[in-house]
């Protein structure tokens, strides 16, 4: 018995040890426990969506970029020597206006159309044949850069066509950052005159009407002081007969006004609030005109995707695509027609080739960190105005313009899209590029 | 076996039974999200890597929310602030983070009960989240609910702004105005207020009344004081304390400090993982300080192949160009300073080019056409920034310089009108119609005196 207790002594002490080690260690230890559970929940946004039926395959129309490219605005004109369309790229990077055409044995090339001077952020672009000489001139609006400014630096410029060599000429200069300029006779002198949204640096932007006084002299009136005008598209929006113009505003107001001609321009004009939306964070970044129900009267396509207030952007839930329907005696209502993180651009296009009209819309500040996540997307209209959402492409991304035109004379529509890559991620870079619709489509 | 072995063993088994189980509970506690780290640099992926590996504590999970956040993972900040939330339910800094990144993606309704939640919890910044519920009302269009929040935040300037916002836009003007003015009070000379004023003019049909906000407005630098801002703020102050950023600082730091060699690695560095546009600008000046101009114009050229040109980076070419003594090419890029662009810059652009045409090709006349230039933009600037005596002076030099500028004319009007001298402002814009009879500002400005323009 005696060597039995002897013998538990030792093993008494040991396991006392370990009985005060054990909480001891726990408490000196407990901190170095590395947690291996489950990641927590993610929600996130939607960015991708079901991929297209209509197979669309890419082109780029410039060699592939390194880095990103800031092209701001395309539009489709007739070549001037075949029966292609040309597609003309405002660059916002190098200050050019460019042209490219279809080379004669495939691919394309470029031509710098202001080869006499460099332009401040050219970020509009328009071709119109503003002289009456029979050839296209360009109307060029300027941000005066990519870096916003509280400065003068916006511009408007046109590119005068003297016989195929073309003149900068300075049509407005010491306003703010101009992100639009359209035109029209809007005061039925047989000239063409301007609206102008002064979209600002600050706080301070503008709506200007610039009516033509002969020998490319204008006078600009103010029509308002306003924060943010993006886009002024023109048309006869209440069937009068002559042409009223629409402004989108975006910034801290988000609201779209209607100034209706009375016949003779815009100094007298009527204002309508067509559109306005209590979510100063709504991200309105582009409009236009189209009747996209084809019941006779313009209605607007409105892009909703920008999101600039912080280092980094966010996809919102209710970016996308709004319809304003043109309900008569300026009348709109307003229909999300898609919800798409970031969209920059829409444009319209029947690319089934069912009679409805379709819109292409791009994305800018898509959620970029999903694998997948949609840089194009095409919206199929159902007849009725409903839309469903089909994913064109994840690559290139960071995209801010669209425009749509057969350019490979296929006989359908195809999209046409510019890179405004400035963010991360600095990757899958376009430049322009083609998205083509087979033929099969029509 | 004895009794006291006995107990010492069962002790010992119910020691690891409930210890192995708090282990247990702690090694298989919910892990932070895994954000893709593809799409951002390596400085930044390897910092966020560590923060996400070492979190343990709930201040850990608030930090990595606040990481992720400034790091533009939003979705992942949300679930990382709802954790740190769990395991802090008494905090209200964690509340309002999550509050604030709720709303960045646009979960407006959440956000609002975190806001709220932070406000129970004695945040120290109550007024603000009201006021950013108020906002989040806004983005969910429901200004009624937001005019409530609006007004429990109204200590608060821009919430005060706000709401005659809303008043406005409901066409209830003249409440609008009152508040507008009580506004002004506390935040005088902000470029809102006159904006949102030139709008209530315009609604009320009086297009004169409109035109003299607008003119105002137009001088305006300053904002309304934001809680947004202060937000913003804070993100951009965590995002230099990791990654990219954090690098980036500590380069342009170093090249600040002119510790050459230290900022040329440290640059070096950051550049080869990234093109930051004002790292590599950091660059240009270490060369040109260092007199390594040769490099100083490949970093300028490359610069301007990335971004584009604008007066100041031109500006900084001709400078290049002519310590190199390409003094035509520098010329060259100085003139396409100032046509590309109306700024500071270019108006540093003039001088060179004045002073290059009078000092070394001694044509005068050019020479003070570009002076004359130079003084106009410097008169604009001095407009913009209501130092109406500096725009008085450089417009004065400018009408003497080149008296056929209709533009000179109408700066020396508006510095006029900006100095209370309304007589000689109506001359300087009744010269300046002469000149240029369209000039769309000088007409404004006129029918804001209550003049005609001189037949």
């Amino acid at each position: 018995m005696n060597s039995g207790k002897e013998l538990n002594r030792p093993l008494t002490a040991v396991l006392v040890v370990l009985m005060l080690v054990i909480p001891v260690g726990f408490y000196f230890f407990n901190g170095d426990i590395q947690a291996r559970g489950k990641p927590v929940d993610v929600e996130r946004i939607q960015a991708s969506f079901d991929p297209s039926e209509i197979k669309f395959t890419r082109e780029s129309l410039l060699p592939d970029p390194e880095f990103g490219q800031l092209f701001a605005n395309l539009k489709l004109v007739p070549s001037a020597d075949s029966d292609w369309l040309d597609v003309v790229a405002a660059d916002c990077r190098t200050g050019l206006v460019k042209r490219l055409s279809h080379k004669p044995d495939g691919g394309w090339q470029e031509t710098i159309i202001n080869q006499d001077r460099l332009l401040p952020g050219p970020g509009g672009v328009n071709p119109v044949d503003f002289d009456g000489d029979g050839d296209i001139d360009y109307l060029v609006s300027c941000i005066g850069g990519i870096q916003p400014t509280n400065d003068l630096v916006g511009r408007v410029c046109l590119l005068k066509n003297n016989d195929g060599v073309f003149e900068t000429i300075d049509i407005l200069k010491n306003v703010r950052r101009v992100t639009d300029a359209q035109y029209g006779d809007f005061d039925n002198d047989g000239d063409l005159d301007l609206v102008v949204a002064v979209f600002g640096g600050l706080l301070q932007g503008q709506i200007l009407y610039l009516e033509n006084d002969g020998d490319l002299n204008f006078t600009d009136h103010e029509l308002m002081n306003i924060s943010g005008p993006i886009h002024v598209p023109v048309g006869d929006f209440d069937n009068d007969g002559d042409l009223d113009f629409a402004a989108l505003v975006s910034q801290e107001e988000e609201e779209v006004i209607a100034f209706e001609n009375p016949g003779d321009g815009f100094v007298n004009a009527k204002r309508h609030w067509i559109f306005s939306s209590s979510n100063f964070d709504l991200g309105t970044a582009g409009m236009v005109a189209t009747d996209l129900d084809q019941d006779g009267d313009q209605d607007f396509l409105i892009a909703l995707g920008d999101n600039l207030e912080l280092i980094n952007n966010a996809a919102q839930p209710w970016h996308g695509v709004k319809w304003l329907e043109n309900k008569g005696d300026w009348n709109f209502e307003s229909h999300q027609i898609a919800s798409v993180g970031g969209i920059y651009g829409v444009a319209p296009a029947d690319f089934d080739g069912d009679g409805d009209i379709d819109v292409a819309a791009v994305s800018i500040f898509n959620d970029w960190s999903q694998e997948n996540a949609a840089s194009v997307v095409w919206l199929e209209n159902d007849g009725k105005q409903n839309f469903k959402t089909w994913q064109v492409a994840s690559d290139p991304i960071q995209l801010s313009c669209v425009t749509c035109g057969d350019i490979n004379n296929d006989g359908t529509p195809d999209i046409v899209t510019g890179s405004f890559h400035f963010r991360r991620p600095f990757a899958k870079f376009g430049s322009v590029d083609a998205f083509l619709n087979p033929a099969e489509a029509k | 076996m004895r009794r006291e072995v006995i107990f010492t063993v069962l002790v010992i088994a119910i020691e690891i039974v409930v210890f192995g189980y708090l282990t247990y509970q702690k090694a298989y506690q919910p892990t932070p999200p895994k954000p893709n780290l593809e799409v951002v640099d390596s400085f930044t992926e390897e910092d966020l890597t560590y923060f996400r590996d070492t979190t343990k504590t709930p201040e850990d999970w608030h930090w990595l929310g606040q990481a992720y956040m400034a790091a533009g993972y939003y979705a992942e900040a949300t679930a990382t602030f709802a954790r740190a939330a769990e395991l802090m339910p008494d905090s209200a800094m964690v509340a309002f983070d999550n509050a604030f990144c709720l709303s960045r993606v646009g979960q407006v309704v959440q956000g609002n009960s975190e806001f709220q939640r932070a406000i129970d919890l004695g945040h120290p910044k109550s007024a603000d989240a009201m006021y950013f519920i108020g906002r989040n009302h806004l983005r969910n269009n429901d200004p009624d609910n937001a005019e409530i929040a609006f007004r429990k935040a109204v200590k608060i300037p821009l919430a005060k702004f706000q709401l005659a916002k809303i008043l406005y836009r409901r066409g209830d003007l003249d409440e609008a105005e009152t508040l507008l003015t009580e506004v002004v009070r506390k935040e005088k000379g902000t470029v809102q207020t006159f904006v949102l004023r030139s709008q209530i003019e315009l609604k009320r049909g009086d297009v004169l009344g409109a035109g003299k906000q607008s003119i105002e407005a137009d001088s305006k630098w300053a904002r309304i004081k934001s809680p947004f801002g202060e937000q913003r703020g804070r993100l951009m102050d965590n995002n230099t304390k990791f990654g990219f950023s954090m690098k980036a600082k500590e380069a342009m730091a170093k090249v600040a400090q002119h510790e050459n060699r230290v900022a040329r690695e440290k640059v070096t560095e950051v550049l080869d993982e990234e093109f930051d546009i004002f790292v590599h600008d950091s660059f240009i000046k270490l060369d040109i300080f260092v007199g390594r101009i040769k490099e100083a114009l490949e970093l300028v050229e490359k610069r301007i192949e990335r971004f584009g040109p604008n007066s100041s980076i031109l500006l900084t070419l001709g400078d290049v160009r002519k310590m190199r003594g390409d003094n035509e090419l520098a010329l060259e890029a100085w003139e396409q300073g100032i046509d590309i662009n109306s700024d500071k810059a270019a108006r540093d652009c003039c001088k060179r080019v004045a002073n290059y045409y009078g000092s070394e090709l001694e044509n005068k006349e050019k020479s003070l056409f570009y002076q004359a230039l130079g003084a106009e933009l410097y008169a604009k600037e001095g407009i913009l920034l209501e130092r109406f005596e500096l725009a008085n002076q450089q417009a004065s030099l400018a009408v003497k310089f080149n008296p056929t500028s209709a533009e000179a004319f109408y700066l020396l009007g508006r510095s006029e009108l900006g100095l209370g001298k309304t007589e000689a402002a109506a001359e300087a814009f009744n010269r300046c119609l002469e000149l240029e009879p369209t000039h769309g500002r000088s007409l404004l400005c006129l029918k804001s005196l209550g003049g005609n323009q001189k037949n």
